[in-house]
């Protein structure tokens, strides 16, 4: 079992109010850390999987939803689902994975298209 | 009973030396620093000298090999003193701190003080080998960068933590320098550390093998997961102060 500690800070981020929050995860799943930019066309977001083989990530797409999953070689297992504030086009997610960083490009449905002006 | 926002130096050992070169770590871009620090402490075996208290610090304490610590603690080898830092600090904690760390080099009458940092790299995955960058208060200590490598900063703009120590250091007289790795900007980066260790090998009078660091990468990427999550939490905060247009 996994015990994962944060600090929760009140509304006026007032150091002596703070107290810890202890998630008692009943799996050994963790977040991974993201990195997000986001263009015009797509998101790509960045995944901090260290102790992963590449071929234990398993990536699934749908429309509004992007789950990642992937056990390291320490006993937890990175476990993060993105949800899509736009429609993406499921079988053209593109991932790579790369000296422990996993990146997803999302394409955007919406195309942008530019309006004459007559 | 009222907290207070004082901060303690307590030191454990006698510290008699002159002129002490002191290296700092604290967390923030990358964890460059506490990883670079943390890594030569033990690699360089470093004798545990004291620790920093205060009302300011959450309440965490720190476990290695079974000991219970301090998450600031201080170390020493030779006339080389050590600053580590294993928790996050907000702003407030970080310009308290600061001042009254700044105030201790003084009162050591340290010759150098060398922050270590990262410097937030997008590209980062593709480059192999980090650059490293620095700036310093001191012509001298500009030189001392030039010559082991360091590429210095012509214009810029630094925030955080060790703006505060230049600037703290700059009022009380100190030579002051900060390193920066070029560094993941949300994850924390053993490469990066390893770069700056390989320049601080040629800045002062040390031999730290990076080598260990760099096959356990994966591994200390793993342990420090849950400090880099809260500093980027904490940096978060301290990005909301703005940056002069002609600095982005």
């Amino acid at each position: 079992m996994i015990r994962r500690y944060y600090i929760i800070r009140d509304a006026n981020n007032s150091p002596s109010k703070d107290y810890w929050h202890i998630d008692y995860c009943t799996a050994n799943n963790v977040e991974p850390l993201i990195e997000y930019k986001e263009t015009g066309e797509m998101l790509v977001a960045t995944l901090d999987l260290p102790c992963v083989e590449k071929e234990n990530i398993e990536v699934s797409s749908e429309e509004y939803c992007i789950r990642v999953c992937a056990p390291t070689t320490r006993g937890i297992c990175f476990k993060k689902v993105i949800n899509l504030p736009f429609a993406t086009e499921p079988q053209n997610v593109a991932a790579t994975f790369k000296k422990g960083v996993l990146v997803l490009e999302i394409p955007k449905k919406i195309k942008h298209f530019k309006v004459e002006i007559k | 009973m009222a907290l207070s926002d004082d901060i303690i130096i307590i030191e454990t050992k006698d510290i008699d030396v002159e002129n002490p070169i002191i290296i700092e770590g604290v967390p923030d871009v990358g964890l460059v620093g506490s990883i670079a620090v943390s890594h030569m402490v033990i690699e360089q075996k470093f004798e545990e000298i004291g620790y920093v208290t205060s009302d300011l610090l959450p309440p965490v304490m720190v476990v290695h090999e079974k000991k219970v610590l301090n998450p600031i603690r201080l170390f020493r080898k030779g006339r080389i003193l050590a600053v580590l830092c294993e928790i996050p600090v907000d702003p407030k904690l970080g310009t308290l701190l600061s001042r009254k760390l700044v105030e201790w080099y003084k009162a050591k009458n340290a010759e150098l003080v060398i922050s270590l940092s990262g410097a937030p790299v997008e590209e980062r995955i593709n480059i192999e080998e980090p650059a490293v960058f620095g700036t310093s208060n001191r012509e001298e200590s500009l030189k001392r960068m030039e010559g082991s490598g360091v590429q210095i900063l012509e214009e810029g703009f630094l925030s955080g933590f060790y703006a505060l120590v230049l600037k703290n250091s700059m009022e009380l007289g100190l030579n002051s320098a900060v390193l920066l790795a070029q560094s993941y900007p949300s994850y924390p980066d053993p490469g990066a550390a390893a770069s700056i260790l390989k320049i601080l090998n040629k800045m002062i009078e040390l031999d730290v093998d990076v080598k260990a660091l760099l096959e356990q990468a994966e591994d200390v990427k793993i342990n420090y997961r849950t400090l880099m999550e809260q500093t980027n939490a904490s940096m978060q905060k301290e990005n909301k102060v703005e940056v002069p247009t002609m600095y982005r």
